[in-house]
This record gives structure tokens, C-alpha cells and sequence, in this order.
């Protein structure tokens, strides 16, 4: 059974993208939410091994959609990595505290986006 | 006619002449009562008091005369007194070489005895005479000539008084004129003691101060709420004296204001003057830039990411094989997308760097950890160039920004490789002292005139606007290089001579300046 990721951002295009690098070259299961309600219902729904969550997003940002997620049952235990524009080291620094498996830059690079995401949760690649 | 004497100082006795406005003035009693003392006391026909410019005599008071009568210097009896700064006395102007044919003797009104003696202004200077005058002739002793100098006495002490009412309108014009000037300008001027108490305000600054007034209160009271601003005014009243003007910028958290001061001394008054700016509105505007500028960048990295990765996605082959042509096509589309995010990233990076919003995060660190990672950078696409890179470096403990040294580091020799031809090297060197650590790139392309040395750290200045290699570069590597190396309390500097290569060195502090971000300065 192949992991399942949430992929959570404003663009559908990056959106696109990004299930397109997860799905054919990391071989995981993705879903997606175009924003902070979504996230949520999709968790609600179904509790994914791992979210990509987009910070810079109109209304609830990243931060805020991450504070939504973690007052679900079980939303302390959702492993989430961040993806940002802003690659400052105090902005990472800052992301990194609110208690995320990571930080990834954007615009990333489709072709590697499935294997940092593996290095940073832990998970062991596909064979 | 004998011509009197010009004295050598006779342009400065001119100009303090003309400095009490007395010439071509009305008949004034104060000098009709001196005149007439003088006739009736020494009992002649006629008494003057004449003045003398550079080219006549002129009449300001007469017994037995006109006042306002002028007559040519050279003869003029009085100008002799001027000439000589003694008394005058001729008994017999009709034997005397000096007049007997002067056209007051030949002519009306047929003089015959003269007595003058000088007056002279709050200068020192002689201005003219105090004379007196007959139609027959006779003689003036030691009595006749002290009454005289007493009365020029008196002339004296009426110049003065001229003098002093002058002065003091000059100095109520000169009151009037700043008073209207420092009333006109926006600026806001408070002159304040050496204890901090403001003795004057102009009506700008009053308005800039919160309702309560001014004068009277200490400069502390009235900036109590400024950030940074007790230190500074503390500073300053403990200093006394400034040898040069100081600026203070204060931001009014309370009334969200921020002011800009430049505060000088006033030497002559023991006190210091501040004119004060309200720059609410620049920071406002820069403010609004910052944002701008965000806001462009970040709309634009937006749809640059989903091109990007698109093409990256379509390179990669997901959506199936790739006929070759295509593939370059592709391939030229997803570098261009690439130079633009460089771009992008560069630009809201310079921004940061010139509004003061880059902190940095230092830590202990290595030149060789620095080095390690910025040649790692670049090795791609220095062999991609067919470029050589060699490194000369000893450990050196060093307390930065490890990510912005890189990137510095990277900057330069990512420059270096784009300027070098095919087959060469490029070097980098580090060595250092207790001071600093300098690291050293070294290429050995084509360099450059020394017009251009600092030209190329300006943004979006190149070298060679046409070099065709340079492609991939911003325009914005050097100007960010040398802004982190700044922000670094260090310098970017460069040495080259055409046809030689260059070497950029930056020099860089061991520790870096902590906190050294925004605020007064």
C-alpha cells in the first residue's frame, strides 16, 4: 500500500505539479486541498502519512492551517513539512519551531521533491 | 591751491562714513544746537559740521551756511583737517599758499579766516570737521581751539549715537529676517541649553511636539517615548560642545511618528540647535516599497515555480519520451525560467540589503567548511565551462553567517568561471590575521580597466555589457557580494589589471557584528 500525502496550496498548478512529481516518481498516493478547510476536512476524513503545506496562502497561511490541523484528534501526530519562497535562515529557523518535520524551498525541483520529502520524514526508499 | 592730503586709509574712513547714513540726511537739531553753540561762543559768522567722502565735502550742519551744501574735496578747507587728523587754523586765507586762491576765498563767500578741528566716528576714523569761519580776518588760540574740541566732543558722541541706533535696527532687521525664515521653513528648529531646557522653537517644531509647548521644557521630556532617544540627548549633554553636527533618527511608537534630527552647537551661545524633520511619511512610502516588493516577488515566484517544474516534469520524461529538438527547446525555456527566479530572488535580496533588513545569523565556523561548500556550488558548472578550480586554504576559526559567506563566496567565483576561458583556473586562496580572514579569488580571464573597479559592484553594471557568456548572471552578484560582506563589518574589494585576470578579495571580521541590525545608527 503506498503512502498517502496531502498536498495543501493556494496555486492548483503547483498543486498539479506537485502530485505529478509525488505520484510518478515517488509512487505515493496524493490528495489535495486548495486550502486551510480543505486541509482540514481531508485530514478529518482520512488522516494522511505526511502533509505538504504551502505557508504563504490567503487567509489561514501555512502556520495557521498547521494550528487548525494539530487541533484535530489525532492532529498532533501528522508529520508536516513546509514548503516556502521565503528561504531566509530566521524565516526557516521560525518554521522550524512550530514543530515541522521540515522545510522546503520553493519553487522546488519536481524531479528531487519526492526523494527530499522521503529524507525528511525517514521513510525508506522504494524498491 | 595746495590739494589736502588722502589719507591711506581712505577707503575704510569712507566706508565707516557712509556705515552712519549721515551723508544726504535732513538737517537734525541734535547737530543745528552744536553749530550754533560754536558760532556763539567763539562769536563768528559761521560754524559747520562737514563731512567728508572720497570726492566732497558735504554739509550736515551750518551757521551762516546752507546745511546740505557740498563742495569738491580737492578744495575743500575741511578735507585738510581730514588730510592731516590735526586741527586746522588759518588766520589769513589770502597769504595762506593753501587757499589764497581758492574759489570760497576768490569768490563767495570770500573767506579770510578758517579754524577746523576733526571728528571723528565710533571707528576711529575722520569723517569730517567741526569747523568755524569768518569774512575778515582773525586769529584762533589754545582757547578758541579747545571750545572747539569740545564741541567735536559732542559731534562725536551724536556719531555714536547714530551709530548705536543703527546697529540696533540692523540688528532688529537681522532678528526679523530669521524669525521669518525659521517661521517659513518645515522643519522644526529648537535651540536648547547645555542642561536640555529649549529656549526657543519655531512654530514648526511646536506643532511637531505634543500640545504643552515647548520653551521651557527639557528636550528629554519632550522625546521621552522615542526609541533610543535618552541615550542619545544623555550622550550629548554629557559631551558639551560637538565638533560636528550629529543625526539622530527617533521613532514615536506612540503616535506611530518617526523624526529625523540633525543637532549641532551654536559655540557662541552655549547651546545646541536641533532641526527637526517628520519622516513618517518617507518611512511610510519605504514601507510600502518593501511591501511592494514582496508582493511582486513572491506573484512572480508563483507562476514561475509551476513553469519550472512543469518543464522539469516534461524533461524528466513523466509524461513520455522526448523528441530530441524538443527536448533543447525545453531545455533553453526551463534555464530561462531559472535565470528569472535568480533574478527575482537577486533583486528582493539587493532590496533587503539597501533597506537593512538582512540579519544575520553567525556562528562559529571554518574557512575550510566555507570554501568546502561554495567550491561545491560551483563545480558543475565550472566543469561544464571546462574551468579548473584550486584551493589554498588553512583552517580558520570564525565567527559568520556560514549560509551568507557562501553565498558570497559562490557569487564570486561563480563570476570567476563565467570569465574564465575554457582550460584555465581559477583559484582561491584564504589566509587571515587576529583581525580578519581574506579570502581570495583569483581568475585569469581578461580583467578589468581600472575605470571599472568599482563601477561592477553598482546593480546591473557588467564589465563588457556585451559579453555574451555572462548570460546566466544577474547583474546583482557583486552589488549582493559586497552588501553581505559589509553587513559583515567586512569589504569586498577588487584587483585587476586588463589582460592579467582580477582578484576580488573579502576581507571578513573573525566575529561579526551581533545585532547589528536596523535601528539608530
Amino acid at each position: 500500500v503506498s503512502r498517502r500525502i496531502l498536498v495543501v496550496d493556494d496555486e492548483p498548478d503547483i498543486r498539479l505539479v506537485a502530485r505529478l512529481a509525488l505520484e510518478r516518481l515517488g509512487g505515493f498516493e496524493v490528495v489535495e486541498a486548495a486550502d486551510a478547510d480543505g486541509a482540514v476536512a481531508a485530514v478529518d476524513a482520512r488522516p494522511p502519512d505526511a502533509v505538504l503545506l504551502d505557508v504563504m496562502m490567503p487567509s489561514d497561511d501555512g502556520p495557521a492551517t498547521l494550528r487548525r490541523l494539530r487541533a484535530l484528534p489525532d492532529g498532533n501526530d501528522l508529520d508536516v513539512v513546509f514548503l516556502t519562497a521565503k528561504v531566509q535562515a530566521a524565516e526557516v529557523a521560525r518554521l522550524e519551531a512550530l514543530g515541522v518535520r521540515g522545510v522546503l524551498a520553493k519553487p522546488f525541483d519536481p524531479m528531487t521533491l519526492a526523494t527530499e520529502l522521503r529524507t525528511l520524514l525517514g521513510w525508506e526508499e522504494r524498491t | 591751491v595746495r590739494a589736502p592730503v588722502i589719507p591711506e586709509d581712505d577707503v575704510e574712513r569712507v566706508r565707516a562714513l557712509q556705515a552712519l547714513a549721515l551723508l544726504d540726511s535732513a538737517p537734525e537739531e541734535r547737530f543745528d544746537r552744536i553749530t550754533r553753540t560754536a558760532a556763539r561762543l567763539l562769536g563768528v559768522p559761521i560754524a559747520l559740521v562737514n563731512l567728508v567722502d572720497d570726492r566732497r565735502q558735504w554739509t550736515k550742519s551750518a551757521v551762516g551756511s546752507e546745511p546740505g551744501t557740498e563742495a569738491d574735496r580737492r578744495v575743500s578747507f575741511c578735507a585738510h583737517v581730514v588730510g592731516d587728523a590735526a586741527p586746522v587754523v588759518v588766520p589769513e586765507t589770502t597769504t595762506d599758499e593753501r587757499f589764497h586762491d581758492n574759489p570760497m576765498v576768490v569768490e563767495d563767500p570770500h573767506l579770510r579766516a578758517y579754524g577746523g578741528v576733526p571728528v571723528r566716528g565710533p571707528s576711529g576714523h575722520v569723517l569730517g570737521s567741526l569747523c568755524v569761519a569768518d569774512v575778515a580776518p582773525r586769529r584762533f588760540g589754545a582757547r578758541e581751539l579747545g571750545i572747539l574740541a569740545d564741541l567735536a566732543g559732542w559731534v562725536e558722541a551724536e556719531f555714536d549715537r547714530t551709530m548705536l541706533a543703527r546697529l540696533s535696527w540692523q540688528e532688529q532687521q537681522v532678528r526679523e529676517r530669521v524669525e521669518a525664515i525659521t517661521t517659513a521653513v518645515g522643519e522644526g528648529i529648537v535651540v536648547f541649553d547645555r542642561e536640555g531646557v529649549v529656549l526657543t522653537a519655531n512654530p514648526a517644531a511646536e506643532a511637531l511636539a505634543r500640545p504643552g509647548g515647548v520653551v521651557g521644557r527639557h528636550v528629554q521630556d519632550m522625546l521621552a517615548d522615542a526609541d533610543g532617544a535618552r541615550e542619545a540627548i544623555e550622550a550629548l549633554l554629557a559631551h558639551g560642545e560637538l565638533d560636528r553636527p550629529i543625526r539622530w533618527e527617533l521613532d514615536v511608537p506612540g503616535d506611530r511618528r518617526a523624526l529625523e534630527a540633525t543637532v549641532s552647537s551654536l559655540p557662541t551661545e552655549r547651546a545646541h540647535v536641533a532641526v527637526v524633520r517628520d519622516v513618517s511619511a518617507r518611512r511610510a512610502l519605504e514601507r510600502m516599497k518593501d511591501e511592494f516588493v514582496a508582493t511582486v516577488s513572491h506573484e512572480l515566484r508563483t507562476p514561475l515555480t509551476s513553469i519550472k517544474g512543469t518543464l522539469a516534469l516534461v524533461l524528466g520524461g513523466i509524461t513520455g519520451e522526448v523528441a530530441d529538438e524538443t527536448q533543447d527547446l525545453l531545455t533553453v525555456a526551463h534555464g530561462n525560467t531559472d535565470r528569472l527566479i535568480r533574478l527575482v530572488n537577486d533583486v528582493l535580496e539587493i532590496e533587503r540589503l539597501s533597506s537593512g533588513r538582512v540579519e544575520l545569523v553567525p556562528e562559529a565556523t571554518d574557512a575550510l567548511t566555507l570554501v568546502g561548500a561554495a567550491v561545491d556550488a560551483v563545480l558543475g558548472m565550472a566543469a561544464d565551462a571546462g574551468v579548473g578550480i584550486e584551493t589554498e586554504v588553512t583552517p580558520e576559526p570564525l565567527d559568520v553567517d556560514p549560509d551568507r559567506v557562501v553565498q558570497i563566496l559562490t557569487n564570486l567565483l561563480g563570476n570567476a568561471v563565467r570569465f574564465s576561458a575554457a582550460g584555465s583556473c581559477v583559484r582561491l586562496e584564504v589566509d587571515g590575521d587576529d583581525a580578519e580572514v581574506r579570502f581570495r579569488v583569483i581568475d585569469e580571464g581578461r580583467g578589468i580597466p581600472s575605470e571599472l573597479h568599482e563601477r561592477i559592484f553598482d546593480r546591473f553594471a557588467q564589465a563588457d555589457a556585451s559579453d555574451r557568456r555572462d548570460r546566466a548572471g544577474t547583474g546583482l552578484g557583486l552589488p549582493i557580494a559586497r552588501g553581505l560582506a559589509e553587513r559583515h563589518g567586512g569589504r569586498l574589494v577588487v584587483r585587476s589589471r586588463p589582460g592579467e585576470g582580477a582578484t576580488f578579495e573579502v576581507g571578513l571580521p573573525r566575529r561579526a557584528p551581533v545585532a547589528a541590525s536596523g535601528g539608530a545608527p
